[in-house]
């Protein structure tokens, strides 16, 4: 079971140098398996971006060691990482008037040698996400010219271009219209149900999580407070823990997946 | 891909002709014709008829040494710029943001009050470009944090800081000069007056060295527009490539500098215009801003030394003309592009 694992974690600390040695994560242990999708909760702070930069191999723990594959991430090159892990960041500025085909087309770069040029298969590939993307209308538009959500759209499609077994996202839906949220999320449920891909989002409407993911990872203050199935973890208790909120659980039968309703806790209400 | 050939080709033809037309012009008027004459003489050994000795001396000592060095710091500015631009992320980014031209400035200053001249004409080219290159390191160990990174913006920031100082540290050069203040206003005000063959067989290798490396980097830099994080998770390591092409592009800037003086705002200007024509592909900015920068540094050297009524220093024109771009620019910016 564990040699299937595409990331394991033991006991990885972060702290930022400089800093006094005050961990940002400390003692992060688990495992993430394929074929599964995993939701990031935790409060503003609780190191839920960093937690990704680190399974990205863009931050180096200081104690401990993450496991890419059953190998220590720390051994790999970037572009061996960069063809296994593919990541959406939560904000980006491009002040360049790139079209939104040549942005999408970068996510290829691990694959290409240094003069050669895209291949067939690699123009399939950016064909095939513009479309899943809706942004094949856009595709010739400069991306300085976008929306924000329109941006949003155009940089995931640029991670789903880099074609990987492992995707991480942070809050990859945070500037999308409720009708695109559902279709990148649901694109990414397919993505897991249909292969072996594992997605690790990070996200800030919990409902959405529970909506789409299997297993949930709550941060507090760096640590993991739960981490498992979503029927096990989401309860009042570990929201309360984490949030420091009055949650109420319920299973909504239409939806199939289970919701939270909130309760201020110093609500006098 | 074949538009840009064609783009390519014609911005070489049109620099070829730039200096042939240059070279005829000045003091003595001599022939277009005759200009390309003696150029492929002297070059393929071959004799032609109607030359006369007296054009093809003003030609091959005087004007060609100081069109090529022109050409070649034009074209060296402007890559520098698109590098810098790309690699600050910042498209108002230029190879003086960094304070190298101030340090430049300040080497240069130094030379000239104290009179050295250990190393005859290159005295002053060699302070400059010690003084460019040591402003570059104090400014990046001023940026870098303590987990070994380094922000555009902190970069951007520490130019400024570390500029201000050193203008200050130019003011007091002139300020003790006293009576010899002319020639310290004079080298920074920029000039190709006193170029020679061999400041131009050192630009050119030095142009030739860093374009190679532009271009082998040239989509690491592409890449790097999306942002360090979103590089880094594509395969680059962005501190790796920044220090890199930050070091090529300021050993450029310090030999550009170092033999013309502070010629501001091509570096800025030339990838503006470049990219709004192609797009920000690095493979076709690096190329086209070359051409296009040695294009427009010889027309504004020409016009510089031959066409208005008096000589004006080349630093003075390019920021006259370049300063009420960059306004026009930044407006654009804020206006959304």
């Amino acid at each position: 079971m564990e040699d299937k694992a595409v990331y394991s974690l033991k006991d990885v600390s972060f702290a930022y140098p400089g800093d006094h040695g005050r961990e940002v994560l400390s003692g992060l242990r688990g495992e993430f398996m394929p074929g599964v999708f995993y939701g990031v909760l935790g409060p503003n702070g609780s190191g839920k971006s960093t937690f990704l930069e680190l399974l990205l191999g863009y931050k180096r723990a200081i104690k401990g060691e993450i496991y890419l594959k059953g190998r220590p991430i720390v051994h790999y090159k970037k572009k061996e990482i960069a063809r296994e892990v593919a990541f959406v960041p939560q904000q980006y500025h491009i002040n360049f008037p790139f079209a939104v085909r040549d942005v999408v087309s970068m996510g290829r770069y691990p694959y290409l040698r240094r003069f050669s040029f895209l291949s067939p298969e690699d123009e399939m590939m950016i064909e095939r996400v513009l479309r899943e993307m809706e942004l094949r209308s856009l595709s010739e538009r400069l991306i300085t010219e976008l929306s924000g959500g329109e941006k949003q759209r155009v940089m995931i499609a640029r991670a789903m271009a880099q074609d990987t077994p492992v995707v991480l996202l942070d809050e990859p839906t945070s500037s999308l219209d409720v009708k695109h949220s559902l279709r990148v999320l649901s694109l990414f449920r397919e993505m897991v149900d249909g292969g072996e891909k594992t997605v690790v989002c990070v996200f800030h409407n919990i409902n959405e999580a529970a909506s789409f993911c299997d297993h949930l990872l709550f941060l507090k203050e760096g640590r993991i407070c739960a981490f498992g199935p979503v029927e096990e973890v989401l309860n009042r208790d570990t929201l309360g823990e984490v949030f420091e909120v009055d949650a109420k659980v319920y299973f909504e039968k239409e939806l199939g997946c289970f919701q939270v309703i909130f309760k201020g806790k110093g609500d006098k209400s | 891909m074949k538009r840009f050939s064609v783009e390519l080709l014609g911005m070489g033809v049109l620099l070829a002709l730039t200096i042939f037309v240059s070279s005829s012009m000045g003091f003595v008027k001599i022939p277009t014709w005759e200009v390309i004459k003696i150029v492929f003489s002297h070059c393929l050994g071959i004799k032609f008829s109607g030359i006369s000795p007296l054009h093809a001396s003003v030609v091959m000592d005087i004007r060609l040494p100081r069109i090529l060095c022109a050409s070649l710091v034009g074209g060296g500015l402007a890559i520098c710029g698109v590098v810098f631009q790309g690699i600050l992320l910042n498209p108002l980014a230029d190879p003086y943001t960094l304070g190298i031209s101030a340090g430049a400035a300040f080497g240069a200053s130094i030379a000239l009050l104290f009179g050295f001249s250990f190393l005859g004409i290159y005295t002053v080219s060699l302070f400059a470009f010690i003084g460019g290159i040591l402003t570059l390191l104090v400014v990046i160990y001023l940026s870098s944090t303590s987990s070994g990174g380094i922000s555009s913006n902190n970069l951007i920031l520490s130019g400024v800081i570390v500029s201000a100082i050193l203008s200050a540290g130019i003011s007091f050069c002139k300020y003790l000069a006293q009576e010899r203040v002319a020639i310290i206003i004079f080298w920074l005000l920029g000039s190709f007056a006193s170029s020679t063959w061999m400041n131009a067989l050192i630009l050119a290798v030095c142009l030739t060295g860093s374009t190679v490396v532009f271009i082998f980097y040239y989509r690491e830099l592409n890449v790097l527009c999306l942002g360090g994080k979103t590089a880094s998770s594509l395969g680059i390591n962005p501190q790796q490539v920044r220090i890199l092409l930050l070091t090529v592009a300021s050993l450029l800037t310090g030999v550009c500098v170092s033999f013309s003086g502070i010629i501001g705002f091509v570096g800025l200007l030339i990838p503006h215009m470049v990219r709004s024509i192609t797009g920000p592909d690095h493979l076709k900015l690096i190329p086209l801003s070359l051409l296009v920068g040695a294009i427009l540094m010889v027309i504004a050297d020409t016009t510089a030394r031959a066409v208005l009524p008096a000589e004006v220093p080349i630093g003075v024109l390019t920021a006259l003309i370049g300063g009420p771009f960059f306004c026009y620019i930044f407006r654009k910016r804020q206006v959304g592009f």
